[in-house]
């Protein structure tokens, strides 16, 4: 029996401690990733972008913005339904988010920065909240170009979870 | 002592399955990179519109002839037609991935080399979204930058 347990303790500390490998980091390999001042520059738009959001001020939006790419989300048929998918383009879509209901937000966490030349992507968790509820959550990816010296959102894509239809 | 047993068995299967689910979530989106890949090396129009959303977008960020910032980018229809009436054979590989996969959405940052007639073209970073509907994986972007100096071991 003493046998046994030890076995099954082995089993999980091989497996329970297991991390996926490190891929290419946010930089060449071997150089030490971006700088604080880097990742800052990179989430200076995305920030932008959501206060805009919050703002409903689409100015804002459009100077966050690179008016060639695509705002997608997993999410929630008119139904009800989950795993729907709505593609449309990014300068379409910031003229569409500023017409939703005024209180509610999206915060914003965690995020991971990665930047090479004048890509970067940043990837986090987010919360969007209304009428003091959180009416979904999931995770964002933003692809950034920089031009003109300037980091603008290109791509901008998002899950929500399955119970969140139904909460809708 | 069975109670004690159950309860180790609780602790290792929870971890081992999540790390299982992890695993195969991340066969499934590389399954479809490998896909979109096979696509661009045998110029195949309908396997690489059936690896990707095609209203996503495929962009390369870049320099113009002139050192400044370019940013060039179609729907994933215009580069099926690219691809089809080109002449050079493609080959593109990823080097040790960053995959992360959340629920429906997933994310590649990669170091990728290319190579063109069988040479060695240019290498870069590759960025993909990739998003999950009704169970099947597709890439929805793929924006990229492009070096031919500088690349790993080259």
């Amino acid at each position: 029996m003493k046998s046994l347990l030890l076995a099954l303790s082995a089993l999980c500390l091989a497996a329970c401690g297991a991390r996926e490998a490190p891929g290419a980091g946010a930089a060449a390999p071997g150089a030490a990733g971006p700088s604080a001042e880097e990742k800052a520059a990179v989430m200076q738009p995305v920030r932008a972008f959501l206060d805009g959001v919050a703002r409903r001020d689409p100015a804002a939006l459009r100077a966050a913005i690179h008016p060639g790419g695509v705002a997608t989300g997993v999410g929630c048929g008119p139904n009800g339904q989950y795993n729907q998918l709505f593609t449309q383009p990014l300068a379409a879509y910031v003229e569409t988010v500023v017409q939703m209901p005024a209180d509610q937000r999206e915060a914003l966490f965690d995020p991971e920065v990665r930047i090479d030349r004048n890509l970067a992507h940043v990837w986090n968790r987010y919360e969007y909240s209304g009428g003091g509820r959180m009416l979904a959550a999931g995770y964002s990816s933003y692809q950034l170009v920089r031009v003109g010296g300037q980091w603008k959102i290109f791509n901008y894509s998002w899950s929500t979870r399955p119970q969140d239809c139904a909460a809708q | 002592m069975r109670s004690m047993l159950f309860a180790l068995l609780l602790v290792t299967a929870a971890p081992a399955a999540a790390q299982h689910a992890e695993e195969a979530d991340r066969a499934a989106v590389m399954a479809t990179v490998d896909q979109l890949f096979g696509a661009l090396a045998s110029k195949d129009r309908a396997a690489l519109l059936g690896a990707v959303v095609a209203e996503g977008r495929a962009t390369s960020t870049g320099v113009d002839a002139a050192g400044r910032p370019e940013v060039n980018s179609t729907d994933w229809t215009a580069f099926a037609d690219r691809l089809a009436r080109s002449t050079e054979q493609y080959r593109e590989r990823l080097i040790d991935p960053h995959v992360h996969v959340e629920g429906d959405i997933a994310m590649i940052w990669s170091r990728y080399e290319f190579e063109r007639d069988g040479a060695f073209s240019h290498c870069g970073i590759d960025h993909f979204d990739l998003v999950r509907i009704e169970g099947r994986w597709r890439v929805l972007n793929l924006t990229w930058t492009r070096q031919t100096t500088g690349c790993p071991g080259r």
